[in-house]
């Protein structure tokens, strides 16, 4: 609890150092003489970036690699607990509605140019602008020197996860200049683009921080998962990111695996509005049926983590783990409820799942077989990534989908503010005064473990009320040639390729 | 004169024709790219802006009309996706589908039509029964599972290309061949398998008429009668097909380019419709069909040259 503001909140902040690696599983690489430096990574991809505009690109893979380029006033460390100072030195809260960041010194764009506060306030105004989750609750803001102090609308001490938005050079994207030509401050500048083929960064020598090793990544973009395992395998790629069970195609001793969270919370969602999901006991029933443990065991290999609440386990602070229990499965206590409720017969439904996503797909088929013990029939219908954001994500014409679900910012509003009545985004309907009076108390709280507290009890409502199934963090396997090592946890989605190197 | 008008108002015709059909397929088709390009974490305030900013948020007709007002002066729109020009889009995926396609029409040409001659030669031997096995292996085998097993043993096992590496011509010419010689392979085998049937067909209803019997009588060999009196008769019968193929070579492979990784028009396709690219996907496929329709257009001639007593009038 005291971590995160005992570092950032109270006064002068150390001036940090990024640490460098050390992915929980090996590859604990240091500074010192000994570890590779220099060399080329190339990363294959099998979604293709093709705008890196901080401000209107906000797709969870163009951010897992932006996150390199950009820097915002802080950053998050490794497992969230605290947010450390990047483009700011120093930050201060001045009160429950008031932060004032001080710029650091010396930082410069990959422009070359020095990181002025005109940029900052540029880069404030356009996230302000572009509707960026957060910025909404600015009211003013006052610049002196060195140092800018922005005042809220509404006291939020969870203000700091919303400020890690790049800050860019002033006039940079007057005309959306950064999609195609980015400049930030982080460890890895923006070289060139090749649409459909790749994009290279290259080593920002002028960091301000701990410098990247290797001098060039190029991340490759390829079709799906299998397009990447044989690019792997024929040595056009060095590293991917795994999901499901791919990985157990690769030979023992061929790469270096870094198991990772995904930070994405991986949900059976149940449309709240329509029948018979519209009533609590149909919906626990379904969380009684559905077995968690066994989808991970079939799809993911057995390294997710188990939840019961959109909270990612990455926020190890804020997620409440207790409800991962909650539903263990029961199938006569899914038979009674479902009897309960005037289902004795069972009921069907059809699952709406991305066929994008070959996760999901293997998670329905899964479930399918658990459900049927239960009585409950699902049908799967594959849709295109484009048909299940208008239909099921924004018009909510659906029955239930399988999705995972990332937060814009490491900090648990951004995973529980959907489940509010009136929230825009809000696509499973779920509907709870009890919800939304929690939420709201939690977020105007001005007390760190009050509010800890606060979220913990909302994610139990949410669990109690069974909103939806969630299962798990689905987890992502880093695939390295066994040429590179390193690769640094966050609880964003993002890989940080200034932890990797070469393997002398 | 008269046929050149006609057929070039059916080139407009069907042009018009088929990108009103893919404005339609856009109506009916959920999807918004402003959402596609935020995603889920996003506000319905930030899609909102960008939508503006896009001009998506105007009605389909509106954008389709802007988007023909456009391409009839020339401008083929900007990309939603990508935020470039169309134009230069596919200014840089041209050559890379174009660059397949004619070697894949090479390979198909350079072995469909001696081995069609030559399985006509082989009929009622124990060579036919081999050539008829191997051309229905060829015809079913559906060419995106040839790729997998092209890829398969001589990417990964042989390591005689490295799969997922797309090479452009530019950078090096020799290792670009290098590399799409596999992929123009796995175009060319199933549509050579076809043309050897078709060739093959052509040379024995050829072999009936009364002049190879007349040439037999003259005492002119069997060779002879096939590559010089038989072959130029048969080709008349292939020409449309060749020019099917051509067509459809030059259109793009749209799965090959896919499984090889190649970043041409058929690429370019798929990743316009999945991101509801509106002015990209219209732009493609009028190229597409332009290149359809100009391409049996210019088989007609061909024809006409080959054989004087077809008239172009009659055809149609």
């Amino acid at each position: 609890m005291k971590k995160r503001f005992a570092a950032a909140v109270l006064a002068v902040l150390m001036t940090a150092s990024l640490t460098a690696c050390g992915g929980k599983s090996a590859g604990s690489s240091d500074a010192a003489a000994g570890t590779g430096e220099g060399g080329t990574f190339i990363y294959g991809l099998s979604t293709e970036i093709n705008n890196f505009d901080p401000f209107t690109s906000t797709t969870a893979d163009a951010k897992s690699i932006y996150y390199n380029i950009y820097e915002g006033l802080v950053k998050v460390n490794e497992d969230g607990s605290e947010f450390l100072p990047a483009v700011a030195s120093e930050v201060t809260r001045d009160s429950d509605s008031a932060y004032t960041f001080t710029l650091r010194d010396g930082v410069k764009f990959h422009n070359g140019q020095d990181v002025t506060m005109e940029d900052v306030t540029y880069s404030i105004d356009l996230a302000i602008k572009s509707k960026i989750n957060g910025f909404d609750n600015i009211k003013d803001y006052s610049v002196d020197g060195n140092k800018i102090t922005i005042n809220l609308n509404t006291p939020d001490i969870g203000f700091l996860a919303y400020m890690v938005q790049a800050i860019v050079p002033a006039g940079s994207d007057d005309n959306g200049e950064l999609a195609l030509q980015p400049v930030g401050t982080g460890p890895y500048a923006f070289s060139d683009y090749e649409v459909q083929d790749h994009v290279t960064l290259v080593k920002n020598n002028d960091y301000w921080g701990e410098p990247a090793h290797l001098d060039e990544v190029e991340v490759r973009f390829l079709a799906d998962q299998t397009e990447l395992l044989t690019a792997f395998q024929a040595g056009s790629i060095d590293g991917f990111s795994a999901y499901g069970g791919i990985v157990s195609q690769l030979e023992e001793g061929t790469y270096n695996p870094y198991y990772s969270n995904s930070n994405a919370v991986q949900v059976l969602a149940l449309n709240n509005a329509v029948k018979p999901f519209d009533d609590v006991r149909v919906r626990q029933a379904v969380a009684y049926a559905v077995d968690a443990d066994e989808v991970n065991e079939l799809v993911n290999y057995g390294h997710a983590v188990i939840v019961g609440t959109p909270v990612i386990p990455g926020l190890a602070r804020y997620c409440n783990t207790e409800t991962a229990d909650d539903y263990a499965v029961d199938t006569a206590k899914a038979k009674t409820l479902l009897e309960e409720a005037g289902y004795k017969d069972g009921f069907s439904f059809t699952v709406k799942v991305p066929s994008v996503y070959p996760v999901h797909v293997d998670s329905a088929q899964v479930m399918v077989n658990q459900l049927a013990k239960a009585g409950i029939t699902m049908n799967i219908e594959q849709v295109d990534w484009a048909t299940w954001l208008d239909s099921v994500y924004t018009n909510r014409d659906y029955e239930a989908t399988i999705i995972s679900l990332d937060g814009a910012t490491a900090y648990p509003a951004a995973y529980l503010s959907r489940y509010q009545s009136d929230a825009g985004n809000n696509f499973i309907n779920y509907k709870s005064d009890a919800f939304d009076a929690k939420y709201k108390e939690a977020t105007t709280a001005t007390d760190e473990d009050v509010q800890t507290g606060l979220f913990m009890e909302a994610q139990q409502i949410l669990s109690d009320e069974c909103c939806s199934v969630f299962i798990e963090d689905i987890s992502t396997v880093r695939v390295w040639a066994p040429s590179f090592e390193g690769c640094a946890d966050s609880p964003l989605y993002a890989i940080d390729f200034a932890s990797v190197s070469k393997v002398q | 004169m008269k046929y050149f008008i006609r057929k070039f108002l059916i080139l407009i015709l069907t042009v018009f024709l088929i990108s009103l059909m893919t404005f339609v397929a856009f109506h009916v088709i959920p999807g918004d790219p402003a959402r596609l390009i935020l995603g889920t974490s996003a506000s319905e305030e930030a899609v909102e802006a960008l939508r503006e900013k896009l001009g998506t948020n105007m009605p389909l007709t509106v954008q389709y009309r802007n988007w023909i007002s456009g391409f009839l002066r020339g401008d083929f729109g900007t990309s939603i996706k990508y935020r470039m020009p169309v134009a230069s889009l596919m200014h840089d995926r041209i050559p890379v589908t174009t660059l397949l396609g004619v070697m894949s029409l090479v390979l198909i040409l350079l072995i469909g039509i001696p081995l069609g001659i030559f399985s006509a030669r082989v009929r009622n031997t124990p060579g036919e029964h081999v050539l008829n096995f191997i051309n229905i292996l060829g015809i079913s085998f559906p060419n995106f599972f040839l790729s997998i097993i092209f890829i398969w043993i001589f990417g990964l096992t042989l390591h005689w290309f490295t799969p997922g590496r797309y090479i452009s011509f530019d950078r090096d010419w020799a290792g670009c061949l290098r590399f799409m010689f596999w992929p123009a392979l796995s175009v060319a085998i199933p549509q050579t398998a076809v043309l050897v049937k078709y060739v093959r067909t052509a040379m024995l209803e050829q072999l009936r008429e009364d002049y190879v019997r007349t040439a037999r009588g003259k005492g002119v060999g069997e060779t002879a009668i096939l590559y010089v009196h038989v072959f130029k008769n048969a080709i008349v019968a292939v020409v449309p097909l060749i020019g099917m193929i051509i067509a459809s070579v030059l259109s793009g492979s749209i799965i090959i380019e896919q499984v090889y990784g190649i970043p041409g028009i058929g690429k370019l396709l798929i990743s316009s419709v999945t991101s509801r690219d509106f002015p990209l996907t219209q732009t493609l496929v009028v190229y597409i069909a332009v290149i359809i329709v100009v391409i049996n257009f210019l088989v007609d001639i061909v024809i006409q040259i080959i054989d004087p007593r077809i008239r172009l009038s009659d055809r149609s």
